[in-house]
């Protein structure tokens, strides 16, 4: 057992309302440089949607993330050697067409237009050439389905529904979607890292956090390949690759990263975990169905006494296990089951996890066109608005029977608090819930208290890193940012 | 001024290259990249880079490695056919290096392209530098043909001389000025190097191939445990180096320390290997057998006398051995005692006018030629003379059969 | 006896020998119970080394490295009682060495030795292998007489088979563009400093790893090695039923090495050093180079393969040789150790073993090589003293046919055995045969006047297994016979 710590967030969907912040706070805060206008480290996508870079999870198109081929996982992007014999042209690279081109506007246009007839505008021009273009896409183009189906439909995610169940889903009167907030899942079996030829991204072995070294990254952007999130992005200015660093120097002084900082919904939650990084390559090459479970088991309870001392004897210290069994993470992912990875199937161990939305519905449009509203309060699995199968194929890699796991306690818990506050349903009915959801009353109420009343210092329970030398990173933001960005010693100026 | 360009510049140019090179790599390390702005277009990228690199990978191999092995390269192109092959093939090359340049050059024109607005200035100089000099290869290899043999003769000993610290720039003083050109800006290209996106060549990740597929990287000692945050306050801690410059700094020193060490192994093992390579070519010379008239006509002898080099110690194996047969009055003919199967001695049938050997039981016409057994070819000849009524033998290597 | 006893506690004190290498001495080895004999062959080997060493110093003190006076400084040592017996030693070492590093190799590879964690134990040996091959090589050499001399010329002819660099490898072999005064200088720095260097630094790797792996446990049927649970495994065997190495397990090595050393030390005494041959000089041409003992096989196998194969097996042999090594235990890191379980290495081995003696008995006998010593055909096997038939048993000789073809007993094994040859063949099919020759065998048109012919004939068509009453006349006995 070879116990290692990652710092892992858990996304509560029922509560995302969609605003962005998180994507605001992060861009501000480290991409707002020459070169990484497009970058979103964080981003918020639509789903059903086809998401940033556009179908960014069609991975027979761009081949990210590994695939278990004869027995043994190995990259979808290539071979070693084939990797090295397209580095100099990567035919799997998304273009800026898939992401955006990013524009600026003629503001100045407006206060130094002469005295005319017309009302002065402005233009867009483009920030990577400075000419004027025409706006054809941008971040979250497809927000709240953009006004249409259109965008929705081509989510490859709903590939493996049936017709019928389209049609329902873009059903005018059922429309739905929800909101899936996006960063780097800083994963167990990074892809983006076995892809790299230079050897410049990394794992730190403190927190798990994955990192792209400025200095070794030498642009042969197979990272962004590699990666089957599409979550790093290559600056085309300073030719280096740059992603989510799960805000690390505000960690290490004790602060939250700044998407989850800035949360409004507060559906973040964040903690660390502890796992055995001997079982990896073993769970990543478990057949489809298999690997929401077996990763679940790599990642360790800390109250476990044979857990503690092989921790300890890999340098773990006492606050840091201290702040596992404090970890709010632990407890939805390992404890309640009922986070979820994004895409297992990508086989990249991904350590961010969601808990899956229940959109729950009132009411809806009859064919007379009656409003009326459904029997059961919060409606029931069977007729879910969004089906199971979708939620599957985004979570536990198609098998809907463990999505149906998750939301039936979810389901429990609603029904057993609604039956404690408001006291309209059947004692009876909530105890049957209660059991099919394999829970029980004790752990439905903990549940509630995190998901619902957790204040900030419960949501956001991390060990002390001992940087303290790290402050000097960040001591004089604004020196920093201006000359160039967050995080730099020297400023990041592209070669000659 | 031909001793500038082919003395002086090549060695200004290489030092700039490895001199600014290394600078840059350590103290601007994040300079360092291919710059590639693929991901700002879709497909043109693919008709210029392709061809461009992979055309000129394999030419700088075909440049460099004649350099390396003279003797090889000059054997492979000895041979007409061979030579015709590999000027066509370099001509191909040559040829998709031109239109992948080409290419590269052309999406970075457009004002208002993509490419161009990440194009600068030393983009441009290299680009035309390197145009020139594919353009210029190309040239050669239609106009001054059979650059392959020639270039043996010309420009290999001198870049020999350069790396040898011996500059002679006399074999290549006297060539047209459109081909010294092609010379000029191929040093122009390593002395761009430092100073442009090329640098990128340095940094081709071949340990890709075999470092492990995942990279953890520790910020402490996973051993021991090191202690929670401690209570003393940040002002009174003594100032210890924060631990990125002590890693830092452990890594550079231990850096500089292999290096150190490469370059005394170099100083003491480059001249030790160099000293056993060397092979002590020695001059041919003629040595005297004796008067015509002791070898009756029609007879094979055994003759002996000293190689080429009797070095003083060498005693009785200074000397050597031939088989000297008179064919005709003013006619002689001397073989190699040496079999041309493994090299044992023959010996000399006079009843049977055979050469047999002993070894593997090959044997040999009184003529040299083949009669049975293993030996793949003929037994070797020594040129013979006649000067002042003596028999004159030129010694020769020894004889060594090659497939 | 105090004194010494105090005088080793104050050394081991500031040396702390007994506190390093006590642990390495004592450290448990698993309980080898009906193999146990089998683990000594690589200490042998060690201890034969170690004398090869000494007794090589002792050489080197008195053998004068030119190629002018090698042979006489060798004569000289010859020539002294204690001179002689170190020669013996070194040369019976050598043989012993090749022995038992063979013995070891076999058994490594037939109890899956190599297996994980232990394929670096293999690749090092393999290493040592072949320097101990190159040794042997060079130190034939090194005796610098006409054998020795003409060896270099071989070694160089045959890397000269080396595609491309041919040429350059042969004379860089020969340090010049002959064998001479350079060659035995290269040689004898090659044997005495470079390879010996080589060895040393592999021969620590080897020792490290073995006791770094722990030596191998005896294989058994239906334990395959597992690289994920091994090690512990392995540990878990040693806690249970380990022994000490010192003395449990060494005194066999020691018993062992006593035993090769002494018998070496005897052959020396009683059978010598390998005896000079003439001096190494390159004008007397009556040579027959031959190698010592242990490359008689590869030699033999020069001989024989077919003449097209050449090129391809002097250079491709000893690659694949080697390749094999270096891939036995990286394609083999795992699985069943046991030979049981391992036909195929029994098979290998087998056959190996087979057809390197086969080839080392054909190379004794050397069937290839021409007789060029024998005598004329004595007048008892001729069966005349004159006539066609005595005639021709001259030109028999003469033109050089008895060095490679037997008549009843006299004569070389090269060519096919004539002592029947008249039964078997009529005289215009011996006739064809001698004009147009054959792949083994030179075409003698144009050499023969017709009378040398026809008494050749003559006396070839008498050459019969079953002797009629009187020597029968050429052509007439036999159309006699079919008239009646």
């Amino acid at each position: 057992m070879n116990v290692r710590v990652q710092v892992s967030m858990v996304f509560h969907l029922d509560k995302c309302i969609g605003c962005h912040t998180c994507s605001l706070a992060c861009k501000n805060l480290w991409t707002s440089r020459p070169g990484t206008e497009y970058m979103w480290w964080n981003n918020v996508e639509t789903k059903p949607g086809t998401g940033y870079p556009t179908l960014y999870e069609d991975q027979e198109e761009y081949r990210g993330g590994w695939e278990v081929k004869d027995g043994d996982l190995r990259l979808k992007l290539n071979t070693r050697a084939g990797e090295l014999l397209n580095i100099a042209y990567n035919p799997r690279l998304p273009s800026l067409d898939d992401y955006y081109e990013p524009w600026t506007y003629t503001y100045g246009d407006l206060i130094d237009a002469p005295p005319q007839e017309d009302q002065p505008v402005f233009k867009p021009v483009s920030l990577v050439t400075g000419n004027e273009m025409e706006v054809e896409a941008g971040p979250n183009w497809d927000d709240d389905l953009g006004g249409s189906s259109i965008y929705a439909a081509n989510d490859p995610n709903l590939s493996s529904l049936s017709e019928e169940q389209r049609q329902q889903l873009f059903n005018v009167e059922r429309v739905v979607f929800f909101y899936l907030p996006r960063i780097c899942n800083h994963c167990m079996n990074p892809s983006c890292v076995a892809a790299c030829p230079a050897g410049a991204i990394y794992k730190r072995g403190e927190d798990g956090i994955v990192l792209v070294s400025q200095e070794k990254c030498m642009g042969w952007r197979m990272c962004v390949s590699g990666c089957p999130y599409k979550k790093v992005y290559y600056n085309w200015e300073t030719g280096k690759s740059e992603k989510c660093i799960l805000c690390y120097p505000r960690l290490e002084t004790g602060q939250a990263p700044a998407c989850m900082h800035s949360c409004v919904g507060r559906i973040r939650y964040l903690g660390v975990l502890l796992y055995d990084a001997d079982r990896i390559h073993s769970t990543a090459s478990r057949p489809d169905h298999e690997l929401v479970e077996a990763q679940r088991e790599m990642i360790l309870d800390p109250f476990d006494p044979e857990v503690v001392r092989h921790a300890k004897a890999n340098g773990v210290g006492d606050h840091v296990i201290d702040s596992a069994r404090k970890s709010p993470v632990f407890k939805f992912v390992k404890k309640w089951k009922i986070a979820l990875p994004l895409h297992p199937e990508f086989r990249t161990l991904p350590m961010l996890f969601y808990v899956p939305p229940l959109l729950p519905v009132t009411g809806f449009m009859t064919d007379d066109g009656l409003y009326e509203s459904s029997s059961d309060f919060f409606s029931s699995l069977e007729n879910a608005r969004l089906p199971m199968r979708y939620m599957a194929n985004l979570f536990t890699a198609g098998d809907e029977e463990q999505v149906i796991r998750v939301y039936r306690k979810l389901m429990a818990g609603r029904y057993y608090k609604r039956a404690q506050t408001v006291g309209d349903f059947d004692g009876a009915q909530v105890a049957k819930m209660i059991a099919e959801a394999e829970t029980t009353a004790e752990e439905l109420e903990e549940i509630y208290e995190l998901s619902s009343l957790a204040g900030f210092d419960e949501r956001f329970v991390i060990p002390p890193f001992s940087r303290e030398a790290a402050i000097e990173l960040v001591q004089i933001t604004q020196v920093r940012q201006e000359g160039g960005g967050m995080g730099f010693i020297h400023e990041p100026r592209r070669g000659l | 001024m031909q001793a500038f360009f082919f003395i002086a510049f090549p060695y200004i140019a290489l030092i700039l290259a490895v001199g600014v090179g290394l600078y840059r790599y350590f103290s601007h390390r994040f300079t360092y990249s291919s710059l590639s702005s693929q991901l700002l277009e879709k497909r043109q990228l693919f008709w210029g880079s392709v061809p461009w690199h992979y055309g000129i990978t394999l030419i700088l191999f075909a440049h460099l490695l004649p350099v390396i092995f003279p003797a090889a390269a000059g054997a492979i192109l000895g041979n007409h056919t061979r030579l015709v092959v590999l000027e066509l093939t370099g001509l191909a090359l040559g040829l998709y290096c031109v239109f992948g340049i080409v290419g590269l050059v052309a999406r970075r024109v457009p004002t208002g392209s993509a490419a161009r607005a990440v194009t600068s200035p030393m983009d441009w100089i290299l680009l035309l530098v390197l145009a020139y000099q594919t353009l210029s290869g190309v040239g050669i290899a239609l106009f001054e043909r059979w650059g392959a043999a020639w270039y043996l003769s010309t420009a290999v000993p001198w870049l020999r001389s350069l790396v040898r610290l011996h500059p002679d720039a006399s074999t290549v003083i006297g060539l047209p000025v459109f081909i010294q050109t092609h010379f000029i800006s191929g040093f122009l290209v390593i002395l761009l190097f430092p100073f442009t996106r090329l640098v990128h060549v340095f940094a081709i990740p071949i340990e890709y191939l075999w470092r492990p597929y995942q990279v953890v990287v520790w910020n402490h000692d996973p051993q021991p445990p090191h202690a929670p945050v401690s209570p003393v306050p940040v002002a009174a801690m003594p100032p210890t180096p924060s631990e990125s410059t002590d890693k830092e700094r452990r890594q550079l020193l231990a850096r500089l320390s292999i290096i150190a060490g490469g370059i005394t192994a170099a100083i003491v093992g480059i001249p030790s290997i160099g000293f056993l390579l060397g092979l002590r070519k020695t001059p041919e010379t003629w040595r005297s057998l004796g008067p015509v008239d002791s070898f009756p006509v029609g007879e094979t002898t055994a003759v002996s006398f000293l190689d080429s080099s009797p070095l003083p110690w060498a005693g009785v194996t200074a000397k050597t051995a031939a088989w000297l047969r008179r064919e005709g009055p003013e006619q002689f003919i001397a073989f190699s005692i040496n079999c041309t199967h493994l090299g044992c001695p023959v010996r000399w049938l006079p009843n049977a006018n055979l050469f047999m050997c002993p070894c593997h039981g090959g044997v040999f016409y009184k003529d040299g030629t083949v009669a049975s057994g293993p030996p793949p070819k003929p037994l070797a000849t020594y040129p013979v003379r006649i000067r002042e009524g003596a028999v004159e033998i030129l010694t020769s290597p020894l004889p060594i059969t090659t497939v | 006896m105090r004194l010494l006893k105090q005088i080793w506690c104050w050394f081991d004190e500031i040396t702390g020998f007994s506190r390093s290498l006590g642990p390495i001495l004592s450290h448990p080895v698993p309980r080898a119970r009906k193999t146990r004999w089998f683990y000594v062959f690589g200490s042998a080997t060690l201890v034969i080394f170690l004398t090869q060493v000494v007794t090589g110093i002792a050489l080197s003190s008195a053998y004068v490295t030119g190629s002018g006076q090698a042979y006489d400084s060798l004569r000289f040592i010859n020539s002294t009682t204690l001179g002689r017996i170190i020669r013996g030693i070194h040369y019976f070492g050598a043989s012993a060495m090749i022995i038992l590093i063979g013995l070891h190799t076999i058994r490594v590879y037939l109890m899956g030795s190599y297996k994980y964690p232990r394929q670096m134990n293999w690749l090092s040996g393999a290493g040592l292998l072949l320097f101990t091959l190159l040794m042997a090589f060079t130190g034939q050499l090194l005796r610098w007489d006409q054998i020795g001399f003409w060896t270099a010329v071989v070694a160089a002819e045959q890397a000269g088979r080396a595609p491309i660099i041919g040429s350059w490898l042969g004379h860089f072999i020969l340090a010049g563009n002959t064998a001479g005064g350079a060659t035995l200088s290269r040689f004898f720095a090659a044997h005495v400093f470079f390879i010996p260097a080589l060895i040393f630094v592999f021969l620590a790797v080897h020792l490290y790893l073995v006791l770094f792996n722990g030596i191998s446990e005896p294989p058994k049927a239906g334990r395959p090695v597992d690289p994920r649970t091994y090690r512990r495994w392995y540990h878990a065997l040693l806690e249970r039923e380990g022994v000490p190495f010192w003395p449990e397990a060494a005194w066999r090595d020691v018993f062992f090495g006593t035993v090769v050393v002494l018998s070496v030390f005897v052959l020396a005494l009683v059978v010598g050093p390998p005896e000079l041959g003439k001096p190494p000089d390159p004008t007397i041409v009556d040579a027959s180079p031959r190698p010592d003992w242990y490359f008689m096989w590869y030699f033999a196998l020069l001989s024989l393969i077919p003449k097209w194969s050449e090129r391809w097996v002097i250079i491709l042999g000893p690659l694949l040789f080697g390749l094999f090594l270096i891939l036995v235990p990286i394609l083999g890191g795992r699985g069943e150790r046991s030979p049981l379980r391992r036909p195929w290495s029994i098979l290998l081995v087998a056959s190996a073993v087979v057809v390197i003696a086969h080839y080392w008995a054909v190379g004794i006998r050397a069937p290839w090589a021409p007789r060029l010593e024998a005598e004329p055909l004595p007048p008892k096997v001729v069966g005349v003293t004159s006539g066609p038939i005595a005639d021709g048993a001259r030109v028999f000789y003469d033109k050089g046919c008895e060095y490679c073809h037997m008549v009843s007993g006299y004569g070389g094994i090269r060519g096919p055995d004539l002592s029947d040859a008249g039964d078997r063949m009529s005289p215009a099919q011996i006739a064809t045969r001698i004009f147009s020759g054959a792949e083994n065998m030179p075409s003698y048109r144009g050499e023969l006047t017709s009378e040398e012919l026809n008494s050749l004939l003559a006396f070839l068509s008498s050459r019969r297994r079953v002797q009629l009453p009187k020597p029968p006349v050429l052509n007439e006995a036999p159309r006699q016979t079919a008239e009646r």
